[in-house]
């Protein structure tokens, strides 16, 4: 990163070939598969946007890593099921991955309160739509829009406070 | 496939865009932070002067402590702010609630005073302690933008640590500049009056700055 930051583009585009697959990895446990390539996306222009915040003393990753995980609270905010996702691209429950990224994310998730975790994983994990998340829950349309923001609004606290 | 195709050709544009650039450095950051502070104490000091028992060492004891503790926050919180702008993992700034804790000591021993001794409370009197307050703030004001400019040109993952650090630092360097130049003989006055100058900025920071250094 080091060369790269002096303007060596052979440089660059290796380290940023290695970043795609260490995202790569990194989001398939944390987030459903259909959003991973977008999320890598972003968080390669974030590293090419920010690549002066990298401190070439430092090791690479848990720079990488810290934006990593910045944007992926970002992703979670912003992913509307309802739009992004259609039934022909929804996780599959016995895909290994998609299991993978429910559990690492329910380690995550188990500092919240349960009814927050439950509107989380359907809405913005596995995709579902309010009214579906609120008839499997019990819960009301409203109550899992709310659980969906202040759980978020807790997972980025915790995130934050690591 | 498409998406991995999409993601190569990110990459070659990304990589033909590898301008050169400047790293940010925490000690340039520090040792800007440094020349604020410094120059905001010289502009205290040779325009409002500094208080006569102060420079000939004649000052209560309590009264260096108060500014020592003040130093030592603005330098820890300044330290942590300009670390907090690059992307990391770990505790942002560990310790440094123990800092606040103890200079919150202070007011807390004012308020014991006040209780002890009521015929005090006119020691703390509204109208000199909000002028001091208001010109601890604006001492800090430089402090507080410069910590939003390096946040900003920065990636903090922390908006509202970062914040509150800026915003600590801001308010010590303010609490430092009164405290410098103030005439009033009580200590309870500035326990209270200055000390508030770190709460105020911390919260105003707190609430303002966030949005502000959040990046995409």
């Amino acid at each position: 990163m080091r060369s790269a930051q002096a303007g060596d583009a052979a440089a660059y585009r290796s380290i940023l070939s290695s970043t795609r697959d260490w995202l790569m990895r990194f989001f398939a446990r944390r987030i459903a598969e259909a959003l991973v390539d977008d999320l890598v996306q972003d968080v390669l222009m974030s590293v090419h946007a920010k690549r002066a915040t990298y401190d070439p003393a430092r090791p690479y990753y848990p720079w990488l890593a810290a934006i990593a995980r910045y944007r992926w609270i970002d992703a979670l905010r912003r992913f509307r099921p309802e739009v992004e996702l259609g039934d022909y691209d929804a996780p599959v429950a016995s895909d290994e991955e998609a299991v993978l990224s429910r559990l690492s994310l329910d380690n995550l998730l188990a500092h919240l309160p349960d009814a927050q975790t439950n509107a989380i994983v359907l809405v913005k994990i596995e995709g579902r739509s309010t009214i579906e998340a609120a008839r499997i829950t019990g819960q009301s349309e409203s109550l899992i829009k709310v659980n969906v923001h202040r759980g978020l609004k807790k997972l980025a606290a915790l995130v934050e406070s690591e | 496939m498409n998406m991995t195709n999409d993601l190569d050709h990110l990459i070659d544009r990304l990589a033909a865009d590898a301008t050169p650039v400047r790293v940010q450095r925490d000690s340039r950051g520090r040792l800007m932070l440094a020349l604020i502070a410094g120059a905001i104490f010289a502009f205290v000091a040779t325009t409002l002067g500094v208080r006569p028992d102060l420079l000939n060492q004649s000052a209560e004891n309590e009264r260096y402590l108060a500014l020592g503790l003040l130093s030592i926050l603005a330098l820890a919180s300044g330290y942590h702010a300009i670390r907090v702008a690059r992307p990391q993992v770990g505790a942002p700034a560990p310790g440094l609630g123990w800092l606040v804790a103890a200079l919150a000591i202070l007011p807390i021993l004012a308020l014991a005073t006040i209780l002890a001794e009521p015929r005090r409370i006119g020691e703390m009197a509204v109208a000199p302690g909000l002028r001091c307050l208001e010109f601890g703030l604006i001492c800090g004001t430089a402090t507080l933008a410069y910590l939003a400019f390096w946040l900003r040109r920065g990636a903090t993952v922390r908006p509202h640590q970062a914040a509150w650090l800026a915003g600590l630092c801001g308010g010590a360097v303010g609490a430092i500049g009164v405290t410098l130049e103030c005439g009033e003989p009580s200590l309870l006055h500035l326990d209270i009056w200055h000390v508030a100058v770190v709460p105020a900025m911390a919260i105003f920071a707190r609430f303002v700055l966030p949005p502000l250094l959040r990046w995409r």
